[in-house]
Formats: structure tokens, C-alpha cells, sequence
């Protein structure tokens, strides 16, 4: 992509969380989970179960403790009073191994019900995981250029890891801690129902912090990133241009600097502490609030003999962690909105647009037989709502010919080959290939037309054999053929591995020319009819410059070839030149006749000044 | 917010860079529990009472429940007032000790929440403290012992070694030590109030120790591969979005979205392992405190019979306790590793050489320093303090040798050169020469292995005072380097750009920083000079636009154009005559390095008393220069 793109379209900005998430978000996120309906229903049975477990076992501990005598058992619904018998009846020893299978059993439940809930949400985050790779890998590829390569990777990384990690924690936390509550307040109305009147001022005012605290917390959480990230992205940029700082004797401002971030950002930390302080003291004001209206109600009924001391035990013991439980939902559900944002961004990725591609494919394509690339006046830009970048281009690019392409910086040649390739909008007008439309065929089979060797000479990390063949389609005899013929013979037989020789990240084990050489034979390998090569300029010497003309020569022969020429000895070697401006081919013809169209257009530039 | 921007102003007692560099060399964590001590202390008191009023009423609820107790076998606060309790004594008593029970609770609930805004601002101070401190490090680090870590290693340091540092200081240090007190309290108790049970009911808790030790063990394997999987998925998708074009090109997309799937596939069932550890894990720690119960209950059995409700729930409650304070243990265990790595990490960094301790071995320097006579060097500040715009200088290297300490032959041999005030020198020479070593070594950010690199210093010619001073220093010394600071400017290969504005990075100072008022004129000046104007121009918001991290949302050959124009906002400054050039031009095309060799060199600089010294790999523009230097000529014949 040349500058001249890059200023012509502003980068898209990224989505931001605002104000708060409702329950559409759940609900949202419940949806997007792979077999809610087949694992839904018994995972949250087993959590209901689970959450009994902790009271389930003092309750035993109290029944047992209580035992059934005198009148106080009889006033008893008739299942407890069943329970209490039966457990009386138990031998100690008998007794205690119950307590022990309850317990063991509790904690196999645990176990299973998280490992369950938490692989199944996982999953779900998976499942959309993989969805947006695909979707991503149909959408329009301008969107690539919109979109900085670092923001998309982050959906994969940090957002996706929040999906499978944080956010099934985060919800099942929260399932499991209003089920407990429910439970204790369920435990509660059964045992003592007076002191349930205790339970709704509470409940009001455990509500009123609640929705007090998430939007304060929300706020200073993100005042809290916001006034982070500075510090952070100074500290870095220190580090990286530490050289620069200090020869600009600037070393003193920067660590200045430093601490002023640091300071505003001790604002935001704080403010959080603060915020905590401020919910941790209420919450446990609240809890036991209502743990004393509970004890209160205990003395009244103990003292006139309603009650036994085991069940006023379980009754208060029921009380003791409810400000933790409390404490954690609260958390937790101030958590969880800092990671929606990152279910929406992911489904936003999901549901990206895709590339224009007819619902069935009109043309029938002979493969690999030459014929003529024909341009109808062709008029495209890169998004429908851009400006044009192809004006109304013609041309013919006859079979089996060298055809050279020359323009100014910025004058259409490369998008000229994203139009081959249908990367761009068009408005009208069209590509024909041997007199098929390209844009009636399905995407692929039109993209199977064209090979390229780009400008910039692009390997992805892993073995030579991957960078040439990822697909696995050809032989080793056929690898080692194209590489002699690209003059890389004598390179790779010397590489540890030979073709499976590693490949660092960006090829950072090759020199720039062995790159080129790479992309060339693995353009050369695609049994594509036309060629498209972006000459390179400055980026290698002389000698392999025509090193890898020469090797293109050899390894293209037969096919159509098309390049952007920026030497003149590439423009004098064709059989054919086209000249670009401004969106247009304005000259089509032999390379000298055209080379002279020109130099009368752009008086006063020398050739090859003007190609670079 | 008062009591916030106190906090935030509150300092600790942490120290200046150069005083806490010798200590943080000997030992990270020692300094900082020296620079925190106050505040350890104060949080080691509110901790240690907040934890005992919790236990005392624990002990007040059991209390409650000895008040209705038929028979109490224990000690009973009834017992001790009444001799034969009435109903409604036994009432007001019990609710007496309730109102207690729940006082006490509320007073310790407001004591920890002080404790945990204690520890929130550890976690952030400690942080933060550690990070300047490195961020200074670096500004004083040599170049030599720089380009050995990575960037991305120092920052890692700074975030994340140094926050497990601060969260073991905020979370661990006061907690660990109150954890085997308030234990060891809590066992008494039982002891007393349960009798020989607490002994089994004690051996089932320290069993919980070994246990979660294997499971955190197993967890940190289990995802330390997670862990590498994730990565590898990662870098894939990575690439293929780089390559997203070259991909659609070679009809590579499926191929690769199967791949990315695959290895999602794989780093799913790591992660379920990990989540299956972390259930059961978390599970047996949640539920551990009733196997600790049934021990009690079964050394009940063993030992005393039968006992009462109210030691049953003392059981209960005081298992629960114990396990509560417990349960962070392999955690606290966890972190203090977590911490001393860190902390070594850091004291690694922290160990390098700085800038002024590398030149402290060179001999030949410190004897060329040991010849300048003190005079000299006053003059010289004197002279930059008051006509600083007089002065120009230019460079002399005698006999330099430079040889890196991994490499096998020297760089440069006895090399001697001649860099004159007020002239243009370019230098040339094939890959690898030394170029840029050469611009680093007159940086000070290399030094001569032997031989001397001479600061050239006098008046400018045009200037009134022209002969009246002229004075020779050894560069690689300490306060020459901080002298010829004041003078120079410096363009990078690869530019230096701040994530800030375009207004902010062409001065490199800070809007918010300083309350000096920049030029808004030269700024536009500089940028036009260096051909950035026009380009300036199309930015959404002019000067105000934010260049986004590193540049991102400039061009290669852009953020070279905003370096020279640093450069030339610089060298307005009176007195800034020294230009130092890496091959800046590498990235812009041959038009655009047409016309700044013209506006620059033809232009600005062209005024007799800058001495610009320009690596460069091309040849086009030679011509602009005074003196060329052949960097492959000059290293054959030595001269």
C-alpha cells in the first residue's frame, strides 16, 4: 500500500465501552453458547446442589446435635421431624461416616459442577473463537487496512482469553453466590420465619449499595485505565528511544514526566481503594445487621424454649460468611462489565461483511489455458464509500506477453493488481478473461487465475517447504525444480533441513534478496496463467536485482506477465508497456514510444527517478 | 477526594535514583521494605487487632449458645453470673452478648477495610516506584549493556515483575507473619474449649498444606503449557492477519483458518485440564475446614464421648477460621517465589554497567582527562552560560580502537580522524563498516577500547570574540558528555517517535509537563524544513493530531521526516550546532530526499557554525558535503 492510500482513509475507530451492560448482556452471552439446551439444565441443577452442600452439612451437624425430644420436635414440619429421627437413630460411628460421604460427596460435586460449567462456557468462547476466524477470513480485505494489525490480533488475544477465562469465572461466580444466598435466605424462613422480616430491610439496603457502588466502580475503573495507560505507553516509549532522549538532553523531562502520570494515576488507584473500603464496611454492616436481628430472634425463641441450641447454632452459622458471599457478587458483577466489552468486540468480529462473491458462479473457467486479460473501463475504489482510485481504466493484456506497467507514485499500478484479485469496490465496468467476466466466477476459482510476487517480500515463520507450499499439493522434485530454476539450489541444499529448513519470524534468518527469490518461486509454483510482480526498488543491490529478473524470466515463461517496472532496462525488456495516471491508462504501447509519452507528461524527471 | 490526594501525595520514604541505585543493586526487596517500613508497621498493628476481635467474637457467639445450654461443659459467662438463670435473664444476657458479638464484628470489618486501602496503595506506590526507578536506569544504562535486553524484557520487568513484587509487599509481607500467630492462637483455643480433638482437628488442617502445594505445583505446569499453546495460536493468527493479502493471493485462507482452529482446538483441552485442577483444587480448599470438623467429631468420639451443641459449633466455627486463614497460604508461598525471582530479575537489570561507570576503565581517556587543566572545563561552562550561540565544535578521534566484548576483532583499529567545526562530513561505507558505531562513539553511547575521542571547541568565525577561545576535552567523561548534551541533536536510523502529538513531538517536551510556552511558529518552521508540512496538513487535527503509540499512524518515510524535524526545532536552539545524522533518508524516496538535502543542507544548517555529520549508504547527495569520508578506505589505511 502506498502512503498516498494510507492518507486517503483514516483508520476506523475501534468500539469502547460506555455506560453500563443490562441483562441483554447475559442473555447475549448465553445465547452464543454451543448446547446451552444440552448442558444448560443439569449444570445448573448441580449448582443449585452444590451451593446446599456448606449448609446442608450444619444442618445435619445441628439436626443431630438437637435430636428429637419434647415438644419442641413435634411443632416441626413432619419431613424434618422425619429427618431428626432417622439421623438420632445413627450409631456415632454410623453418624459420623454419613458426615463423611456428605462432605467427600460435596466435594466431588464442586469439582465436577466447575470443571463442568467452566469447560462448557470455555467452549462456548471457543466456538466463537473459531467463527471469527472464519468470518475474518471472508470479510472485505480492505478491512485490513482500516484496522491496525495490532488491534484485530488483540481480539484474539487479550479479548479472547477474557472470553474463555475470565468471564466463565465471573459468571458462574455469580450463579453460585445469589444461589447461596437464596439458600440461606430459603434456610432461614424455614427455620426462624420471624426473623426473615429482617431480611427485606436488608435485602433493600444490600440493593441500595449494590446499585450505588457498580456505577461508581465502573467509573473508577475505567478513570483508573485511562490515567494507567499513560504511564505505561511513556515507560515504553523511555525504554525504546532512550538513545534519542537523552542526546536531546531531554532525560530529566521524561522521568519528570513519569511521575506525573504516576501521580495523576495514584487518583485513579486510590479512588478504587477508597471505593472498596466504602463497600466492604456497608456490606458488612449489612450482614451483620442482619446476622444480629437473627441472633436477637435466637435469644427470644431459646429463652422461651421454641428452640433448640443446635438449630439457634445452624441459624447463626448461617449467617457468619454471608458479608463474604455478598462482598464476592458484588465484585464480581462490577467485574464482569470491564470484560463485556470484549464479548461485544468478538461478536462484532463474528458478524463481519463479506466479500461480494455471486451465489452461483455463472462462468465456467478453463484453468491454466492462456488468454487475453481484457479491462472494460474499469471504475473502483476501495470501499463504496471512498474515493476512486481506477477512473475508467482500458486495456488488454494479450496472452502469454511481458506487459509492463509504469506510472507515478500514487497513480494506480498496484491497485491495479487488487482489482485482479477483486480486493476492490467497483462502480462499473469490467475484467474480462478470455472473455468471461471474472466478477460472475466464484472468488476463488477467479483469484486461481493470478500468481504475484509482491514488493515486499513477505515469508511466514515455519519451514522453506510451508512458505512455498502450505497446501501441501506438490512434489519434492517439483519444489526442487522451481527452486533451481529461481537460482536457490545451491542456497537451500546448504541450509540445515534443506526444505524443511526453519524460517524465523518475517524471514529474519534470510537476507532481503533470498526473500525475493522465495516469493518468486512460490509464486511459481501456482499453476496461475497470469503473473504479477511488483519490481523491487531500493530494498536490494544491483546484482540480485537482475538476478531475480532474470530468474522471474525463466520461471514465468509461457504464462502472461505483468509487472510494475521501476528500472528501465525491466520497461525496454517488455514486449508491451502501459502507462498509469491518475486512475487511467493513458498509453498503451511499445516500451520506447511509451517511455517518451512519459518523459513529455512529467517534464524535467529523469525515467527512473520518476518510476521509484 | 481530600483524603485521596493526601494519600496520593503520601511518598513513603523512597529515595533519589542515585542514592537508592547501590542499594536496589544489593537487594530489591530489602530496599523496598525499607523505603515501606512505616508503613508495614502501621498495617502489621491494624491487621494483628482486627484478626484477634474476630476471633474473640467468635468466642462471644459460642457464649450465646452456652447461655440456653441445659448442662454446659465448659467455661459459661451464665455460669459465672447467674446460678440458676431465668428465661429472661438468660435472654438478656444472650442479647447483651449478641449486641457485643456484632459491635466487635462491625469494629473489625472497619479496621481490615483500612488495611485493605493500605494494601491497594502499596500495590500501586511499590509499582510505580520500582517503574521510575527503572525508567531512570535506562536513561543512565550504557548503550552497550542496552541493546543486550530487550525492550520488551524491560518493560516486562516494570510491569510485571515488579507487580508480583508489590502485591507480595501489599498482600503477603504483614499477612504471613499475623497467619502463624493468629493460628497458633486459634489452636490454643481449641485446645481449650475442645480438649485433646483440636490435636487431630490441627493435623487434618497442616495436611491442607501439602496437598494445595501439589495441586498450585501441577496447576503452574499444567499452565505454563496452556500457556504455550495460547502463544503458538497467537503468533499464527498473528501472521495471518499481516499477511491477510498474501493469503487471499495463494488461496492459502483455508488452510490457515483450519490451522488457527486446530491449535484453538488443542489450547481447549489444555484448558480443560487446567480448569479440572483448578475445580478440584478449589473445591477441596472451599470445603476443607468440614473435613476438619469431622476430625474434631471424631476425636470427640474418641476422646470425651459425647459433647454439647455449643462445642460442636465452636468446632465448626473455629475450623472455619482456622481454614480462612489458611486458605491463602499456598498463595502467600506462591508469590514470595513469584517475588524473589522477580526481584532478582530486576537486581540483574539494576547491575548493568551505567553510561558514566563504562567510562571509568578507560585508561587512555581518564589519562587524557588528567592533562586538561580544571581551568578549561570552568571556562567552558562559562563560556556556554553566557554566548552559548558563540561556540562551535568538532570532533578528534586519535588512535581509536573500538572492540565490542563479544567480538572477535576490533571494529575500528587505530583509527584517527578529523570531524571540523562548521563542516558538513558525510560518511560513507559499505554494510557493516561501522557507521553508525561511528555516530554512537561521538554520542558517548560507545566507547574507544583505547585511543581518545577529542571535543573540538571554538568561536565561531563570524561571531565577535572569533580566536579568544578554543579549548580540547576528552569526550568520554562524565561531565564533557553532560557539557556537549546541551549542543547536539541526534536523528536516529530508526526514528523516535512519542505517542503524543505532532505539536509535542517535534519540541519532545510535554504540553502538561512544563509551563514553557513552545513557538507554535517554529514548530511549522521545522516541519516545513523538513518536508512534513504539507503531510501535517491532511492530519485530522493538524498539529494537535495524536500520532498514536510509536507512530503508528505515520508512514516509515514520515517518521524519519518528524526525527530531522526534531532535529532542525532543535537546532534553534542557541548554541545546538552539532547535527548528528544516522542515515536518515533510508525511507524516503529519492524526490522527497531531493528536496530535504536541499532545505536542510542548502537551507537551515547552512550557516558556517553547524557541524553536520551524515552517515548515509547512498551516494546522490555527496556533493552537499565538505568532506566525505570513506568509512572502508580510512579502516584499510588506518588514517
Amino acid at each position: 500500500m502506498t502512503t498516498q492510500d494510507a492518507k486517503t482513509r483514516f483508520v476506523a475507530e475501534e468500539k469502547r465501552q460506555r455506560g453500563g451492560f443490562g441483562l441483554g448482556f447475559y442473555a447475549r452471552y448465553f445465547r452464543s453458547m454451543r448446547g446451552l439446551a444440552l448442558f444448560g439444565p443439569p449444570l445448573f441443577f448441580l449448582t443449585v446442589v452444590d451451593t446446599f452442600f456448606a449448609n446442608g452439612f450444619r444442618w445435619l451437624v445441628a439436626l443431630r446435635a438437637e435430636g428429637c425430644t419434647g415438644q419442641l420436635c413435634e411443632t416441626r414440619p413432619s419431613f424434618e421431624v422425619a429427618l431428626r429421627r432417622g439421623i438420632e437413630s445413627l450409631s456415632e460411628p454410623r453418624y459420623l461416616w454419613m458426615l463423611g460421604c456428605w462432605i467427600f460427596a460435596g466435594i466431588f460435586i464442586r469439582a465436577v459442577n466447575w470443571t463442568g460449567a467452566l469447560g462448557f462456557l470455555s467452549n462456548g468462547g471457543r466456538a466463537l473463537h473459531d467463527d471469527m476466524v472464519d468470518s475474518l477470513s471472508r470479510v472485505r480485505v480492505s478491512f485490513f487496512d482500516e484496522n491496525p494489525t495490532g488491534r484485530i490480533v488483540r481480539r484474539f488475544s487479550g479479548d479472547y482469553s477474557q472470553l474463555k477465562h475470565e468471564i466463565p469465572n465471573y459468571v458462574i461466580d455469580i450463579i453460585t453466590s445469589v444461589l447461596e444466598l437464596a439458600w440461606v435466605l430459603v434456610l432461614v424462613l424455614l427455620q426462624a420465619p420471624l426473623a426473615a422480616l429482617a431480611c427485606f430491610p436488608c435485602g433493600f439496603f444490600y440493593f441500595r449499595i449494590q446499585s450505588l457502588y457498580k456505577p461508581a466502580s465502573r467509573e473508577t475503573q475505567r478513570l483508573s485505565k485511562i490515567l494507567e495507560t499513560p504511564v505505561w505507553s511513556l515507560f515504553t516509549e523511555s525504554v525504546a528511544g532512550y538513545q534519542t532522549i537523552r542526546a536531546y538532553g531531554r532525560a530529566e523531562r521524561f522521568t519528570r514526566q513519569l511521575d506525573a502520570h504516576v501521580r495523576r494515576a495514584a487518583y485513579g488507584a486510590l479512588a478504587q481503594s477508597r471505593l472498596t473500603r466504602w463497600l466492604n464496611v456497608r456490606l458488612k454492616l449489612t450482614s451483620e445487621l442482619f446476622g444480629l436481628s437473627v441472633a436477637l430472634f435466637i435469644c427470644w425463641s431459646c429463652a422461651s424454649g421454641r428452640m433448640g441450641v443446635g438449630t439457634a447454632g445452624f441459624l447463626m452459622s448461617l449467617t457468619i460468611g454471608l458479608d463474604v458471599t455478598m462482598q464476592w457478587l458484588t465484585r464480581t458483577l462490577s467485574l464482569i462489565e470491564g470484560t463485556m466489552v470484549s464479548l461485544e468486540r468478538i461478536l462484532e468480529y463474528r458478524d463481519l461483511p463479506h466479500e461480494a462473491t455471486p451465489a452461483v458462479a455463472k462462468g465456467v473457467l478453463e484453468t491454466a489455458a492462456v488468454r487475453d486479460l481484457v479491462l472494460e473501463n474499469l471504475v473502483a475504489s476501495y470501499r463504496a464509500d471512498l474515493p476512486l482510485v481506477l477512473k475508467g481504466a482500458s486495456g488488454t493484456l494479450r496472452a502469454g506477453r511481458r506487459v509492463g506497467i509504469i506510472g507515478k507514485t500514487g497513480a494506480g499500478k498496484s491497485t491495479l493488481f487488487q482489482a485482479f484479485y477483486r480486493m476492490l469496490h467497483v462502480h462499473s465496468g469490467r475484467i474480462l478473461y478470455g472473455g468471461i467476466d471474472l466478477a460472475d466466477l466464484d472468488i476463488r476459482e477467479a483469484r486461481r487465475l493470478f500468481g504475484i510476487v509482491p514488493q515486499e517480500p513477505h515469508v511466514f515463520s515455519g519451514t522453506l517447504r510451508f512458505n512455498l507450499d502450505r497446501l501441501g499439493e506438490h512434489t519434492d522434485e517439483r519444489l526442487w525444480d522451481v527452486l533451481r530454476r529461481a537460482s536457490l539450489e545451491t542456497f537451500v541444499k546448504n541450509l540445515p533441513g534443506g526444505l524443511d529448513a526453519p524460517v524465523y519470524e518475517r524471514g529474519a534468518n534470510f537476507s532481503v534478496g533470498e526473500r525475493q527469490l522465495l516469493c518468486l518461486a512460490r509464486a511459481a509454483l501456482l499453476k496461475a496463467p497470469v503473473m504479477l510482480m511488483d519490481e523491487p526498488t531500493s530494498s536490494v543491490d544491483k546484482d540480485t536485482d537482475i538476478l531475480i529478473t532474470e530468474s522471474a524470466r525463466t520461471l514465468f515463461a509461457g504464462r502472461t506477465l505483468c509487472i510494475i517496472a521501476h528500472r528501465l532496462e525491466t520497461v525496454l525488456s517488455c514486449d508491451e508497456v502501459f502507462l498509469i495516471d491518475d486512475g487511467r491508462v493513458v498509453c498503451q504501447g511499445a516500451p520506447a514510444e511509451v517511455t517518451e509519452t512519459f518523459l513529455k507528461r512529467f517534464e524535467g524527471a529523469r525515467v527512473e527517478d520518476a518510476l521509484s | 477526594m481530600p483524603a485521596i490526594r493526601k494519600n496520593a501525595e503520601s511518598e513513603g520514604a523512597y529515595e533519589a535514583f542515585e542514592e537508592a541505585l547501590p542499594r536496589l543493586r544489593k537487594g530489591v526487596l530489602r530496599s523496598v521494605l525499607r523505603y515501606e517500613k512505616k508503613q508495614f508497621r502501621v498495617m502489621f498493628g491494624i491487621h494483628m487487632v482486627d484478626v484477634h476481635v474476630s476471633i474473640l467474637s467468635a468466642l462471644l457467639a459460642v457464649q450465646i449458645l452456652r447461655t440456653f445450654e441445659p448442662s454446659p461443659s465448659g467455661f459459661a459467662i451464665s455460669a459465672l453470673l447467674f446460678e440458676a438463670p431465668t428465661a429472661t435473664q438468660k435472654f438478656l444476657l444472650a442479647a447483651a452478648l449478641a449486641l457485643t458479638v456484632f459491635l466487635l464484628n462491625v469494629f473489625a470489618a472497619c479496621l481490615h477495610a483500612q488495611k485493605i486501602e493500605r494494601e491497594m496503595l502499596l500495590v500501586y506506590r511499590i509499582q510505580t516506584k520500582l517503574a521510575s526507578y527503572v525508567q531512570r536506569f535506562v536513561f543512565a544504562m550504557s548503550r552497550q549493556a542496552r541493546v543486550r535486553v530487550p525492550a520488551g524484557d524491560i518493560t516486562n520487568l516494570a510491569q510485571n515483575d515488579a507487580r508480583r513484587i508489590s502485591e507480595f509487599f501489599a498482600h503477603a509481607m504483614v499477612d504471613f507473619p499475623i497467619l502463624f500467630l493468629s493460628v497458633a492462637v486459634v489452636v490454643i483455643l481449641m485446645r481449650v474449649m475442645l480438649g485433646p480433638a483440636a490435636y487431630l482437628g490441627l493435623a487434618i488442617v497442616l495436611l491442607q498444606i501439602p496437598i494445595s502445594s501439589a495441586f498450585s505445583w501441577l496447576g503452574g505446569k499444567l499452565h505454563g503449557e496452556l500457556m504455550r499453546r495460547s502463544d503458538a495460536r497467537v503468533s499464527l493468527v498473528s501472521e495471518w492477519v499481516q499477511a491477510a493479502r498474501l493469503v487471499r493471493y495463494f488461496g492459502w485462507g483455508e488452510r490457515f483458518a483450519a490451522d488457527i482452529r486446530a491449535r484453538s482446538a488443542s489450547e481447549f483441552r489444555q484448558d480443560l485440564k487446567v480448569k479440572g485442577q483448578y475445580s478440584f483444587a478449589f473445591s477441596l480448599s472451599t470445603s476443607w475446614s468440614f473435613v476438619v470438623c469431622l476430625g474434631l467429631f471424631a476425636g470427640f468420639l474418641w476422646f470425651q464421648g459425647n459433647v454439647g451443641a455449643s462445642e460442636i459449633f465452636a468446632a465448626i466455627w473455629l475450623s472455619s477460621i482456622l481454614g480462612h486463614q489458611l486458605n491463602p497460604l499456598p498463595w502467600f508461598v506462591a508469590i514470595l517465589a513469584e517475588s524473589r525471582v522477580g526481584a532478582r530479575r530486576l537486581e540483574g537489570l539494576f547491575r548493568l554497567r551505567t553510561q558514566v561507570e563504562e567510562f571509568e576503565p578507560l585508561e587512555d581517556v581518564a589519562r587524557a582527562a588528567a592533562q586538561v587543566p580544571s581551568q578549561t572545563l570552568k571556562a567552558l561552562a562559562s563560556w556556554a552560560c553566557s554566548r552559548p550561540s558563540s561556540l562551535r565544535f568538532g570532533y578528534a578521534l586519535e588512535g581509536v580502537t573500538v572492540k565490542f566484548e563479544d567480538a572477535v576483532s576490533p571494529l575500528f583499529e587505530n583509527l584517527s580522524l578529523v570531524f571540523p567545526a562548521g563542516a558538513l562530513t558525510a560518511v560513507t561505507g559499505s554494510v557493516g563498516a561501522g557507521k553508525s558505531v561511528l555516530l554512537q562513539l561521538l554520542l558517548g553511547d560507545v566507547v574507544p577500547t583505547k585511543g581518545v575521542v577529542w571535543l573540538l571547541v571554538d568561536v565561531a568565525p563570524q561571531h565577535a570574540y572569533e580566536g579568544l577561545f578554543s579549548a580540547r576535552v576528552p569526550l568520554h567523561t562524565p561531565e564533557v558528555l553532560e557539557f556537549v548534551r546541551g549542543f547536539e541533536t541526534y536523528v536516529p536510523q530508526e526514528a523516535f517517535v512519542a505517542s503524543a502529538s505532532l505539536r509535542e513531538n517535534v519540541p519532545l517536551i510535554y504540553l502538561d509537563s512544563s509551563a514553557e510556552f513552545e513557538d507554535e511558529a517554529a514548530v511549522v518552521k521545522s516541519l516545513e524544513a523538513a518536508s512534513l508540512e504539507i503531510d501535517a496538513r491532511t492530519f485530522p487535527d493538524g498539529l494537535a493530531t495524536e500520532l498514536g503509540e510509536r507512530g503508528v499512524n505515520l508512514s516509515g518515510g514520515q517518521k524519519q521526516r518528524l526525527s530531522l524535524a526534531r532535529s532542525v526545532f532543535r537546532s534553534q536552539d542557541p548554541g545546538v550546532n552539532i547535527i548528528l545524522l544516522d542515515d536518515p533518508l533510508s525511507a524516503v524516496d529519492k524526490d522527497t530526499e531531493r528536496l530535504l538535502a536541499w532545505s536542510l543542507f542548502d537551507g537551515v544548517w547552512n550557516d558556517g557554525s553547524r557541524t553536520v555529520i551524515w552517515a548515509t549508504h547512498r551516494l546522490e547527495f555527496l556533493d552537499r558535503a565538505t568532506l566525505v569520508v570513506d568509512l572502508d578506505a580510512v579502516k584499510r589505511s588506518g588514517k
